[in-house]
């Protein structure tokens, strides 16, 4: 133990140069401003920048293309909350409750929040990753598909009851988000589906036109529709109305701790953690609260749960990439590459050869993340003028960067008119209570749930108590049950109507 | 409370419309291959979940006839201009280039919340065409022109 | 580090400028090609082997021919996306496209294409060569290849083998395997090869096909072993690890390569112009270098080298898809 706090003093030794922190400025700043951006995501700026980083040394590299991921995730916050624009899945459910809060003229204090809320989740990960970090690798590679598919399952009923209207409509759209996202090539075959013989089609359809037309045009249609969009008068922007009040803070504390958790614990997963933990971490607030009708309307804890459990979930799924070599999505695969040019192979023998690197490269994200604290909590109030522009001159600009930044994803004009077209049928789910979030989710979870069911069956040989009789899965089967049973009205009030039953027999 | 007793014709609609899109993905669906439960077909899974698309339709509508009726109007302006805006955008923008297409996107656009205002749109337009220009062309290297290709 | 002693703002712009279009060219060519910025439609996105020799190589190209090369990703079934690019362009050089021993797939694997590399394109040289290897989780008993291929004769239908995407290389190389083998096995496929790695490491599947370069760290660390490699000779950095036809299975190899091709109709000077550049670079030992530690091999062929090298892949793995009964597209 002594050793490695020894270890993560050189760490920042090494983290803490003045040219380490240069790049890594720059790495947030870069990061920020693509992810505001709609479309252009870290993965295709990472990747732009990763010849540069040959001349780098391999930390000074790898901070800055972590100060990139890390600025392009608060960024792409910042536009959900401010524009209704989330270039990612869970970026979506920054929009849920932090647009409202925009709308009412209190986009300051949830931009404050969230990035609180941020440095909050990283900070306890990166944490975590100093103490447990191999532990937590092995039991993230234990999972096999099985257990994937139950916990998927979960996240989907979970994130099922996330609107406010209907739990029915809510499910309803998970499965034709799961539909939607069938739409290309079979990755266990082969085949391409419901692609009506569309090359274009063959790779599916894309995130970012699904996200950008189902949230972003659709609101501009709404907005217009409505005729009651009001700028916000630049005179109240005051250096109070950017600061949470107490009683913000007070709600804000539990909810961002409860993110961290479930971030935490989600995040080790490859691949689909932060989507599920940011998801799972909304329901669960909206769960437990007193009051769930708060939730999107602007509620505090509908902002602050899920950024926490976004970032350190993100943070989480570092420590697979690191500790053993397997990275949990594309731009984590893009950070391995870059190590591996400089001839670094992270994995278990990392820590012990190269323990400055290491530890480094953890305190670089630290570091990262308090820079995302200062550099960020002074623009505030810039971000906040951006709603200050008249909506007949804000409007015609975001259809603008939705187009380009969707365009800009795969350089294709027909993912344009995808979006479009999600944007018009969004629209009509507004109109008639169906939330487009759980869509969204189903669309993201519903190839890997595919996937994951199939490849379960084939392993165990056409078994399928192999989903009941691995014991994760049981367990996340258990909880899918509990959360839907508690979403059926006549359940919860069962307790009420048995007391009263026993009552009136003890008479 | 009268309400309450008449079925509520646009979320039926809704719920139709939900019916048809899951009946048409299975009809669609049926001709991929099912295989068994050890080496599922590319069929099984979007079978299974086109049946439970079409299910929760026929549930969402009973539910929905006890719900009270909201009347809201569609804004036909709005969505007229906008998708005509986008679809005007995504043809120019192969083959006219940044600045036409964008040119259009904004005054088509504009269209959708009268009043028009050709001063302010000018400018707007200059200005996108200039940011445009500077993050997508310049910075972020995207394979586009300002005109023509 | 000579950017320590700028400002923060002035290293972030040259950082800028570096990524983002330097609007200048470096030095003006003398010759008539190229005469202004050339593309690279890669049909990959943004990451891959392939972008990331192809954007490594750019940088030199630049440097001898005074031009910008700018890789652009045109990610898409088959390449398409990248091919219709690439149709949209002039026949003058300015517009390359990447090839790839999957395009020889593509064509076989696709009832309708879209395009024909063999009519509509024209060779220059392929830039970067890799084999795959046969991998095993380090725990198993499996010494030898030959092991592996008794286990699954002895034991019809029990053995698992992970790779990726179906009709990628991979995994036509596992389902040549299986032809070549006559064994019964089950194929697995995975969307991403560190999933192949994680279902090696939890004993999921027995035997991976992947590129030494994805599992380069998996083998330092002994996450995985190679048990043999797929190509004609053996790997320049696993000199100890025989190939498949050394360690005993007779008649079965497999070798991927990245190239550039340009448009039909490119006039022969522009494309001997290109093929010098891309043999030069492919002999720099920085190049050299970076690609040893991609696992990767630089080597230029010509151009008639090339159209021969593809018509062979061609055949071999159309003889492949047919053999292994994999539907078309």
């Amino acid at each position: 133990m002594s050793d490695t706090f020894l270890n993560l003093g050189l760490g920042f030794q090494t983290a803490l140069s003045l040219e380490n922190l240069m790049f890594c400025m720059f790495g947030v700043t870069l990061g920020t401003f693509v992810g505001v951006l709609p479309g252009i995501g870290a993965l295709a700026t990472i990747s732009m920048c990763l010849p540069l980083t040959f001349y780098l040394d391999p930390v000074s590299a790898i901070i800055m293309l972590a100060g990139i991921f890390y600025g392009a995730q608060y960024g792409s916050s910042t536009a959900s909350i401010l524009l209704n624009l989330p270039g990612s899945a869970p970026a979506a459910v920054t929009c849920l409750d932090g647009y409202p809060m925009a709308q009412q003229g209190r986009s300051g204090v949830a931009l404050f929040l969230t990035t609180i809320a941020s440095f909050i989740g990283g900070s306890f990960s990166i944490m975590l990753m100093i103490v447990f970090a191999p532990m937590l690798a092995s039991v993230a590679i234990s999972f096999s598909s099985a257990e994937y598919f139950s916990i998927m399952v979960l996240a989907l009923v979970a994130a099922s009851t996330l609107s406010n209207g209907s739990f029915l409509k809510g499910v309803t759209m998970t499965a034709v988000g799961i539909l939607l996202g069938l739409v290309g090539t079979d990755i266990s075959s082969g085949t391409a589906r419901f692609t009506f013989g569309s090359v274009t089609l063959s790779d599916g359809i894309s995130l970012v036109a699904l996200a950008m037309g189902l949230f972003g045009i659709s609101e501009i249609l709404t907005n217009l529709s409505r005729g009651n969009y009001t700028a916000i008068d630049p005179r109240s922007i005051t250096l109070r109305s950017l600061i949470p009040t107490r009683a913000d803070m007070r709600r804000f504390w539990p909810s961002s701790g409860r993110g961290t958790l479930i971030g935490s614990v989600v995040g080790i997963l490859p691949g689909t953690g932060p989507t599920i933990a940011t998801f799972m971490s909304y329901a669960a607030e909206k769960r437990i609260a007193k009051d769930s009708s708060i939730f999107g309307k602007g509620a505090i804890e509908g902002v602050a749960a899920p950024e926490s459990a976004n970032n350190s979930s993100v943070q989480a799924a570092f420590i697979p990439t690191l500790t053993l070599g397997i990275p949990g999505d594309a731009i984590m695969a893009v950070m391995l590459g870059a190590l591996m040019l400089h001839g670094i192979t992270p994995g278990p023998q990392l820590i012990i050869n190269q323990p400055e690197l290491f530890w480094g490269v953890i305190a670089s994200f630290w570091i990262g993340n308090l820079f995302l604290l200062v550099l960020n909590i002074p623009m505030i109030g810039l971000w906040v003028r951006l709603l200050t522009v008249p909506y007949h001159i804000l409007y015609p600009a975001m259809l603008f960067f939705i187009c380009i930044g969707v365009y800009s994803v795969n350089n294709s004009s027909f993912d344009v008119l995808i979006a479009l077209i999600f944007g018009v049928l969004g629209y009509g789910m507004m109109k008639f209570g169906f939330s487009p979030a759980p869509l969204l989710l189903g669309f993201v979870l519903g190839p890997l749930l595919e996937e994951h069911f199939r490849r379960a069956l084939l392993l165990s040989r056409g078994d399928l108590t192999v989903f009941v009789m691995r014991p994760v899965s049981l367990l996340f089967l258990a909880l899918t049950l509990l959360v839907l049973l508690l979403s059926m009205r006549w359940f919860r009030t069962l307790p009420r109507r048995f007391g009263r039953k026993a009552l009136q027999r003890n008479e | 409370m009268q309400q309450r007793m008449r079925p509520n014709l646009s979320e039926l609609v809704a719920c139709a419309a939900n019916a048809v899109f899951g009946l048409t993905a299975l009809v669609i669906a049926l001709g991929y291959e099912l295989g068994s439960v050890r080496r599922m077909g590319p069929g099984f899974f979007p079978v299974a979940v086109c049946v439970t698309v079409m299910a929760l339709a026929v549930a969402t509508a009973i539910e929905s006839l006890g719900a009270p009726v909201e009347r809201s109007s569609t804004a036909w302006r709005p969505l007229l201009f906008i998708s005509l805006a986008v679809i005007v955008w995504t043809q120019l923008i192969d083959s006219l280039g940044l600045v036409p297409s964008t040119v259009a996107l904004i005054v088509i656009s504009s269209l959708a919340k009268p009043p028009f205002r050709p001063v302010s749109m000018l400018l707007l337009s200059t200005g996108i065409c200039i940011a445009g220009y500077l993050i997508f062309i310049s910075g972020l290297r995207m394979p586009l022109t300002l005109f023509g290709r | 580090m000579k950017l320590i002693t700028m400002t923060r703002r002035a290293a972030a712009a040259s950082l800028l400028a570096m990524t983002g279009a330097a609007i200048a060219p470096a030095a003006v060519a003398q010759e008539d090609f190229p005469t202004k910025p050339v593309r690279i439609l890669v049909p990959f996105g943004p990451g891959g082997l392939a972008d990331i020799t192809m954007r490594l190589a750019a940088e030199k190209f630049r440097e001898i021919l005074g031009q910008q090369f700018v890789v652009e990703n045109h990610p898409g079934a088959g390449g398409v996306a990248a091919a219709n690019e690439l149709l949209k362009a002039e026949p003058d050089g300015h517009t390359l496209i990447v090839m790839s021993n999957g395009t020889t797939i593509a064509t076989s694997l696709f009832e309708t294409l879209g395009y024909d590399p063999q009519e509509q394109f024209a060779p220059i040289s392929t830039l970067a060569w890799f084999d795959l290897g046969f991998f095993v989780n380090p725990e198993s008993d499996y010494e030898e290849l030959t092991d592996v291929v008794s286990y699954a004769q002895e034991n019809p239908g029990m053995l698992n083998i992970g790779t990726i995407n179906p009709g990628s290389t991979q995994n036509l190389s596992a389902e040549y395997f299986v032809a070549v083998t006559g064994i019964d096995a089950n194929i697995i496929t995975y969307r991403t090869s560190p999933d192949i790695l994680a279902a090696l490491i939890r004993g999921e599947i027995d035997l991976v096909f992947e590129s030494p370069t994805a599992f380069a760290s998996a083998m330092e660390s002994g996450q995985a072993k190679i048990l043999a490699t797929t190509g004609s000779q053996r790997n320049p950095s696993l000199p100890d690890v025989p190939t498949a036809e050394q360690a005993g299975v007779e008649g079965y190899q497999v070798e991927g390569w990245n190239a550039l091709w340009t448009l039909a109709g490119t006039p022969e000077p522009v494309i001997e112009t290109l093929h010098e550049a891309i043999v030069e670079v492919a002999n720099m030992p920085e190049i050299q270098e970076r690609f040893a530690e991609l696992n990767t091999r630089a080597q230029p062929l010509t151009p008639e080298e090339m159209a021969e090298r593809f018509e062979a892949d061609r055949a071999q793995w159309a003889q492949v898809i047919e053999d292994a009964g994999i539907e078309t597209r």
